[in-house]
């Protein structure tokens, strides 16, 4: 058949012309999303950055909290970054672990195996609020509650919201995230480098400490970061399991602590005088921004650089 | 039969192969050695692997001749490199992979419960089609196996023996002034040679290689067969090879495979100049391939 | 075979080869490994179990609302003295609501004192209209009803009235209003997006716009609810002249920046992983890059579509902090685009922490949280069933032992 007749035939039903369309809205659509996120990002980083002072971040007490000029995020920051250390030491071991277990030495016909996977993936798709009940009910109320009466305490001592069941809560959330990515990073180490260490005489653990970990470690990482990132960032699961709007510096784990997002949520919905208190409550949207950004960045960056170094030439 | 003593301290179980032959030798056992009789270092024995259902290998004998290079050829999905996995209990990884048969290393079968696999490829070691060093520097590569076994007494002599693992390949001095530099730097053709370096570094007995040069150009490629000349002094090599003229150039003896089964076994020489089999024929003026 | 037998027994007098065969059959190392690999089974057992907890205890406190067992209807039985002499020291703590422990301290004046006063509620608690009502039944949570004072049936969810009412129907309908916006905008600007990045632009572009996307994804969801209550709100009110300025449609918006990364990065992956060959195939035909995008690509990838649209369904409905902060919270049955809404997650967030534990109230947010749980669930079922069931057939083997080798790696 004639080319030039079966390329026309194609072109009936005028598709060919909607093309000259198509691809321009495509590109105009992909366009308004960058636009939007550029806004979202911009009037954040903008306005907040206004109020970013060296008094701001390092200073503060959990006084005078909607006085633009004499509060300062400090105690937010150490609250939050105290939930999340607690929180990695929880979640780090026990979703490597994990993830080594289902990627180098599970069968594939193993049900322990495609159960745990069901569970990361069901445990990723959870509402945050969830997770958050599943805090108080659990953690708070039966491990707390259960200490407790163990104690034989009459006031509540572990069986009220403290940083220690925030960090637990957390840890379940981020779980997901750290499995995920060390099986990513796992599976981008090519098998040929594990026969390379069988065929020299090591066992399969010696293989995967000594040369496949230290090469998926990067991946590793990432994860790592992407799950404090989320740790810091997520404020559903904390509201009643630990966060506080005004509270000493935590110190000890029953205490509550007062945390970035969370201060973003009650500055935000029940400042007294919205318009007076607005630059704090931009500034301070905008150093929980800044640190989420550092953290995506760094991960990312990470997990571009080292693994192009690991990539062999050929 | 009863075993010849000898006046000197006897020689090792194992079985002797007449150096210039009359195709292939009976499996027979024990002569007296004669002069100009080589020593046996793995006997390939009825060895058949099935994968499922599948059978891959169907009863190969032959065996591996002590500090000389055999070549393993035939045409692609013979089951070249299954047999060389058998060599070194690779498959054991493979699921469904079941192996029947004895693989008799110094006369001890490599498949007997008792046997320490993990410990066996260190004695029988192996090197890829695709070279795969680490992600770690030239040094670390070749010290991976010394530091792994425990084989260096000092510092000193850990770099003593990654150096002199290098040296046997060729590729000491030119990477001498970068040994700390990532492995991934280097060509195709030295990553290679790192890899039988790596592998030798741990003094195995045997040297298993799968198609060391086919994913490399002609001149790296050429390099690794002058190794062989060399090494073969100390080592007991074999190679998986889909390339003729390479057997040809660089293997005393060759065993030709065919659909999974020994066609023909023989001294290089003999098999490629007069063939006994009609299909090894075939094979090797290219018919087919 | 036999004179290798006897071969075999001898002593091998070379020492290198003897060496050689005792560590070959030197002890086996696995056993450790072994050790490893138990220990890593329990751990992922442990992950197991956590999902199983998650489950168990939310359903746990939810499970006597949802059989029934839990009623706010309320007669007034008084309680005589001889009958509060009768009761046992728990059964006294928990009519006077105190902890068994505080009750030991009281002073018997106090004790009834604290008896009048619980009296006196009770009687005036079930005075009230319609306090024989079990407004947590299910006909009550589901249906609506004409309460006292109304002049119809209506869908009312008032816990913290006299006469709690826990109709959930404003929250789920409000859910679902807002869950719709935001995928009418996150839908098409996620698949667009995703359409455009992998198969039109150039790389350059990709590498800026997957980047980005990224970062959007991890952006707290309460810096998008912040950025919704100062800004967004401000400009729609001040765009349609609304009075209303936490509305549905706001937090649609809303919502849907934070939907748009799921989905955009599910349906990017779809499409690219459709094999260069259909394109190929589509372009020796003659089709030129719209075409075959539309005609070929986009039916290829279409289980994976599905999939991301799935997600951002369930990630829509759970999502809690935006519409606590920009919804409006006003937990009426309304379905106008710019009337103020109440999410079911929003309304875990704001009323979870003023209930008494064991409490109704408390017990039905639970419930709302074991739905959101399920929906969730089932929405994660259904993407991988998806995805498994409408992936493309595979390709037809060459090599029947390559291929059994390669299934047994």
């Amino acid at each position: 058949m004639n080319p030039i007749e079966t390329s026309a035939d194609l072109s009936r039903g005028g598709s060919r012309s909607f093309g000259r369309f198509g691809v321009p809205v495509l590109a105009g659509l992909t366009g308004l999303l960058l636009v939007l996120v550029a806004f979202l990002f911009g009037a954040i980083l903008i306005e907040g950055g206004h109020g970013l002072r060296p008094g701001f971040v390092f200073g503060g007490t959990s006084e005078g909290l909607f006085d633009p000029h004499k509060t300062g995020v400090f105690p937010m920051i150490f609250g939050t970054s105290a939930l999340v250390i607690l929180m990695t030491v929880f979640v780090v071991p026990l979703g490597v672990i994990t993830g080594i277990y289902l990627q180098e030495f599970a069968s594939p016909v193993s049900r322990l195996a495609g159960a745990t996977r069901l569970a990361v993936k069901h445990l990723a798709g959870i509402p945050s609020i969830v997770f958050g009940l599943f805090g108080l009910g659990f953690f708070v109320h039966f491990l707390g509650g259960g200490l407790d009466r163990i104690g034989g305490a009459t006031e509540p001592v572990w069986g009220k919201p403290g940083l220690i069941w925030a960090a637990l809560t957390m840890a379940v959330l981020t779980v997901p995230v750290v499995v995920v990515s060390t099986e990513e990073a796992l599976r981008s180490v090519p098998d040929s480098i594990r026969d390379a260490g069988l065929s020299l005489g090591a066992t399969r653990l010696e293989t995967l400490r000594l040369a496949v970990l230290p090469q998926a470690a990067p991946g590793i990482l990432t994860g790592g970061m992407l799950a404090v990132s989320r740790g810091a960032g997520e404020v559903a699961p904390i509201l009643f399991v630990g966060a506080a709007f005004s509270a000493p510096l935590p110190n000890s784990l029953n205490d509550q602590f007062m945390e970035l997002g969370y201060h973003i949520f009650v500055l935000s919905t029940q400042s007294p005088d919205v318009d007076r208190t607005r630059p704090l409550l931009f500034a301070t949207a905008c150093v929980l921004l800044v640190l989420t950004f550092a953290l995506n960045f760094t991960a990312i960056w990470v997990r571009m650089n080292l693994r192009a170094r690991m990539r062999p030439l050929h | 039969m009863n075993p010849t003593t000898l006046p000197n301290p006897p020689i090792i179980p194992l079985r002797l192969v007449p150096d210039e032959d009359e195709s292939m030798p009976e499996p027979e056992a024990l002569h007296a050695p004669l002069a100009g009789e080589r020593e046996v270092v793995i006997e390939i024995d009825r060895v058949s692997v099935r994968y499922g259902v599948t059978r891959v290998l169907d009863e190969v004998s032959f065996p591996i001749v002590r500090n000389g290079v055999t070549a393993i050829i035939g045409p692609s999905g013979c089951g070249k490199s299954t047999l060389l996995r058998t060599l070194n209990r690779m498959n054991d990884f493979q699921l469904r992979a079941s192996v029947t048969g004895e693989v008799r290393f110094f006369g001890q079968n490599i498949y007997a419960p008792s046997v320490n696999p993990i410990r066996l490829r260190r004695h029988i070691g192996m090197v890829f089609q695709r070279s795969n060093p680490f992600a770690k520097s030239v040094f670390e590569n070749v010290a991976f196996g010394l530091r792994l076994h425990g084989m260096a007494t000092s510092p000193a002599d850990l770099h003593e023996r990654a150096q002199r693992a290098l040296e046997q390949v060729g590729l000491w001095h030119e990477v001498k002034d970068r040994l700390h530099d990532s492995a991934l730097t280097l060509s195709g053709g030295q990553q290679q040679r790192l890899c039988i370096a790596r592998a030798l570094a741990v003094d195995p007995r045997v040297l298993l290689l799968d198609e060391p040069a086919s994913a490399l150009d002609p001149v790296a490629g050429g390099r690794i067969e002058e190794l062989f000349v060399t090494l073969k002094e100390k080592f007991t090599i074999v190679i998986v090879t889909h390339n003729l003229q390479q057997a040809g150039r660089c293997s005393d003896f060759t065993a030709f495979l065919h659909m999974g089964r020994l066609v023909e076994f023989a001294s290089t020489e003999q098999l490629f100049s007069s063939p006994t089999c009609q299909e090894t024929e075939s094979y090797i003026s290219g018919r087919f391939g | 075979m036999e004179a290798f037998t006897e071969i075999q027994s001898g002593i091998p007098a070379d020492p290198a080869v003897r060496g050689v065969l005792g560590d070959l059959l030197a002890a086996d190392e696995r056993r450790a490994e072994q050790a490893a690999v138990a220990g890593m089974r329990i751990v992922a057992g442990g992950v197991v179990a956590l999902v199983l907890c998650l489950f168990l205890f939310v359903f746990r406190e939810a499970w006597p609302l949802m059989s029934g067992q839990v009623t706010t209807a309320r007669k007034y039985a008084p309680v005589t003295a001889g009958q509060f002499e009768g009761m046992t020291h728990e059964e006294r703590a928990k009519y006077l609501r105190v902890e068994p422990a505080r009750l030991l301290q009281l002073s018997p004046e106090a004790v009834t004192q604290l008896a009048a006063l619980r009296d006196a509620e009770t009687r005036e608690a079930s005075s009230q209209p319609d306090a024989g009502v079990n407004a947590a039944s299910w006909q009550n949570l589901l249906f609506p009803r004409q309460w006292n004072g109304y002049d119809r049936p209506e869908y009312i969810w008032q816990p913290n009235s006299k006469t709690p009412k826990f109709n959930i129907m404003p929250l789920l309908v409000g859910s679902l209003r807002i869950c719709f916006m935001a995928l009418a905008v996150a839908l098409p600007l996620g698949f667009a997006a995703a359409l455009f990045v992998s198969q039109f632009a150039s790389p350059k572009v990709r590498e800026w716009v997957k980047p980005v996307v990224e970062l959007l994804a991890g952006c707290p969801t309460v810096v998008i609810g912040f950025f919704g209550l100062l800004v967004v709100a401000s400009m729609v009110q001040a765009t349609f002249g609304l009075t209303i300025r936490l509305n549905a449609f706001v937090a649609g918006m809303c919502v849907a920046l934070a939907v748009i990364p799921t989905v955009f990065s599910i349906s990017e992956e779809a499409l690219s992983g459709v094999s260069e060959s259909f394109r190929d195939a589509a372009r020796a035909l003659g089709a030129d890059e719209w075409q075959s995008a539309l005609r070929v690509v986009v039916p290829a990838a279409a289980p994976g579509l599905m999939a991301a649209a799935l997600l951002g369904i369930g990630r829509a409905l759970g999502e809690t902090m935006i519409a606590m902060m920009v919804s409006g919270n006003a937990a009426a049955l309304d379905l106008s685009l710019f009337a103020s809404a109440r999410t079911v997650p929003a309304t875990i967030g704001q009323e979870l922490a003023e209930t008494v534990i064991g409490g109704v109230h408390y017990r039905v947010l639970f419930l709302l949280g074991a739905m959101l749980f399920a929906v969730c669930f089932v929405t994660n079922l259904l993407g991988s069933w998806v995805l498994s069931r409408l992936r493309a057939v595979p390709a037809p083997m060459a090599d029947p032992v390559a291929e059994e080798a390669r299934l047994a790696r």
